[in-house]
């Protein structure tokens, strides 16, 4: 472990660990997760529209309000904006 | 911190739901993708910095998500939605001033010093402000407690898992531990936080449905509190600070002295300032200033939680038909307990594919806990005790080779805790006990060696070995003589949560009172060898060039203002 530790006349952004070069190139976490919502946001968007035609034997409560197909729409949104924003092509 | 998991010892009978084919693939493409991550990730854990602390690369945000993430287990999810249905809004202090004040206390005054001081753990900061007699106490009770705890907690996972779902106990412990133990092993800390962080962003979009929809059942927060009153009116459940005047006036039988002082100063700085399962997290930060800034930006969402752990057990309380009760009068009765009120509510809202959801959100909090649980023991006995005791120089990627071997390790110790659980349940008990004891005399230990320039190494040993001891004491009087409860507690109809905090509020003075007592009489370090470890020994980073907007301290007062206008809010 290499640091840079304060001195009298330091600022807070020179307190930084000296490190490897490792890290460079990596995915960013938030395209993953972009991935896993706009993935789920379909799966659950496909289920509540499957529903809406096909209603299920026991249907739960506020079924009327089919939370499936606005909250899967919902992770569709968000998940395709996270896959677009930090995707590996749009990062380089 | 962690919800006492002794309540999940028995298991419930029948199982609570079902599922559809897309709510399988949506818990079949989680596990795909945790393991994905794992493999992607492991040529970016080479050296020992990557591999424990993430390569200190992480953003503020990603530090504080994952600081958060590595706290809200499945069983924190479940636990605390159960206390809410069973003792009302006063489970909320948990989340409010059981860690708001300790996180933004973290950011802002102590993390300076962990930074700074170069450590790769809690307990190294022990061995450079106290000794390596301290490091070695604190590092192997870490150690041996958060393998065990993590053991506890699969055990208790599996019999949620059996109880929601009907699945095998074996199926669900070796499964879910060794998709942890592949993506740990595989990326270390990193893959560990990239974990996180997604299962934070998941039991979000898993759990916050229910809220909403009960709120829309219920008619708003007042149709809520009416229909409470209604069904429950020999309590209070929706006030926070009101009932807290008498033991007896609450349906925790705790005293405000005791929420405030064991709870919000003792519990929860010990927990959220001192414990290296948490604090670890925010080491992997790329420069101080996210450091500092990473435990106020969890302080924020963690303000938040309630919406999704509280909300849904005040909500059963007033939309749920039938009255749940205690665990051993469920199974006597075949009824449900507090502790389904969850996955009850889950199963009332949500259709396929938003139940799947659900389910995957818990699961991700259990794997979130238990990954944070083996990354910590892993860098721990790595750095801590392996290092120091049995080989101290070695090439990087020796230690980088032992921490994968220490995190295998962690994860069979695991398991086995979780099988030996299974056959004497009491264990449960007596593990959740043994991590409270250590927490809070490593609070005293920690915060004297911060801001006392007098404490000594001995003082620091002999402090933190008494508090450890007498919490221990306390704990097994109470088990030998039950009226000694009147005494630790100051009440006699204390429940174990109250024993709990009054016994690590004792335990702390003993160890500042102990420490102080033994400084005092032993020879200090040279003022210059306390450089950097110690409050005024060394000039603070300067934070002038910093727009107001970028410093922590701000942010800090923002958050704590909120947390104080929420409090009179729910007064």
């Amino acid at each position: 472990m290499r640091v840079e530790t304060a001195t009298s006349k330091s600022t807070d952004s020179e307190v930084r660990i000296e490190k490897s070069h490792s890290q460079e190139g990596r995915i960013s976490i938030w395209f993953f997760i972009g991935m896993l919502l706009l993935v789920y946001g379909l799966l659950i968007l496909g289920a509540g529209i499957y529903d809406l035609f096909v209603p299920p034997a026991q249907q739960p409560v506020l079924a009327n309000l089919h939370a499936g197909i606005w909250w899967g729409a919902l992770l569709v949104v968000l998940g395709g904006f996270y896959t677009y924003r930090f995707s590996p092509r749009k990062e380089r | 911190m962690p919800f006492p998991l002794a309540l999940w010892v028995q298991p419930s009978n029948g199982q609570l739901l079902s599922l559809h084919w897309v709510d399988g693939l949506i818990i079949l493409i989680y596990f795909l993708l945790v393991l994905g991550i794992g493999f992607y990730l492991k040529k970016f854990a080479k050296t020992g910095d990557d591999f424990f602390l993430a390569g200190r690369q992480m953003t503020a945000w990603i530090a504080g998500l994952s600081f958060l993430a590595a706290n809200l287990g499945s069983l924190e999810l479940l636990g605390w939605a159960a206390s809410a249905y069973q003792y009302g809004i006063l489970a909320t202090h948990w989340y409010w001033i059981g860690a708001i004040p300790a996180m933004l206390f973290l950011g802002v005054v102590m993390m300076p010093f962990y930074y700074i001081s170069k450590t790769h753990s809690v307990p190294g900061y022990l061995k450079l402000r106290f000794g390596e007699s301290s490091r070695a106490l604190s590092a192997i009770t870490f150690g041996v407690m958060t393998v065990l705890m993590s053991g506890v907690n699969i055990y208790a996972m599996a019999l949620v898992m059996k109880a929601v779902l009907g699945w095998n106990i074996n199926f669900s412990i070796w499964v879910s531990s060794l998709t942890v133990a592949v993506y740990v092993v595989l990326g270390g800390l990193l893959s560990a936080i990239f974990n996180e962080v997604l299962q934070f962003v998941l039991i979000w979009a898993g759990a916050l449905i229910v809220p909403i929809l009960g709120l829309i059942e219920a008619g708003g927060w007042k149709g809520m509190t009416d229909r409470i009153a209604q069904s429950f009116p020999s309590h209070d459940h929706t006030h926070l600070w009101s009932t807290m005047g008498g033991f007896n006036n609450n349906p925790m039988g705790v005293h405000w002295t005791g929420i405030v002082f064991g709870l919000g100063f003792v519990i929860s700085f010990g927990y959220w300032t001192t414990d290296f399962l948490v604090v670890q997290r925010v080491l992997s930060a790329r420069d101080l200033r996210s450091a500092r800034m990473a435990p106020v930006i969890g302080a924020g969402f963690k303000m938040m939680v309630p919406f999704i752990v509280i909300l849904p057990g005040l909500l059963g309380l007033a939309v749920l038909p039938e009255k749940l009760v205690g665990e051993s009068q469920a199974v006597i009765t075949g009824g449900h307990s507090y502790n389904e009120v969850l996955p009850l509510m889950l199963a009332r809202y949500c259709g396929p594919g938003l139940l799947g959801l659900g389910i995957t959100a818990l699961m991700a909090g259990f794997m979130s806990g238990m990954a944070g649980n083996v990354s910590a023991f892993a860098t721990v006995w790595t750095y801590d005790i392996y290092r120091p005791l049995v080989r101290k120089t070695a090439e990087d990627a020796h230690y980088v080779k032992v921490g994968r071997w220490c995190t295998v390790l962690g994860v069979l110790i695991s398991i086995a805790t979780a099988y030996l659980v299974m056959n004497f349940a009491s264990i449960m008990d007596y593990v959740q006990a043994l991590f409270s004891f250590f927490i809070a005399p490593l609070f005293g230990t920690i915060l004297l060696g911060m801001f006392w320039k007098r404490a000594t190494p001995a003082g620091g040993f002999w402090g933190l070995l008494a508090g450890t001891l007498s919490s221990i004491g306390m704990w097994a009087w109470v088990k030998v003589d039950p009226a000694a409860l009147s005494f630790i507690a100051l009440s006699s109809s204390a429940k174990s949560m109250a024993e709990n905090m009054y016994r690590g509020l004792w335990s702390w003075l003993i160890c500042v009172a102990v420490t102080v007592v033994v400084s005092l009489a032993s020879q200090p370090k040279p003022v210059a060898e306390l450089a950097g470890l110690v409050y005024g020994t060394a000039p603070l980073p300067s934070e002038d060039d910093v727009p107001l907007y970028k410093r922590p301290l701000f942010w800090a007062i923002v958050v704590g203002s909120v947390f104080v206008i929420l409090n009179i809010i729910f007064w």
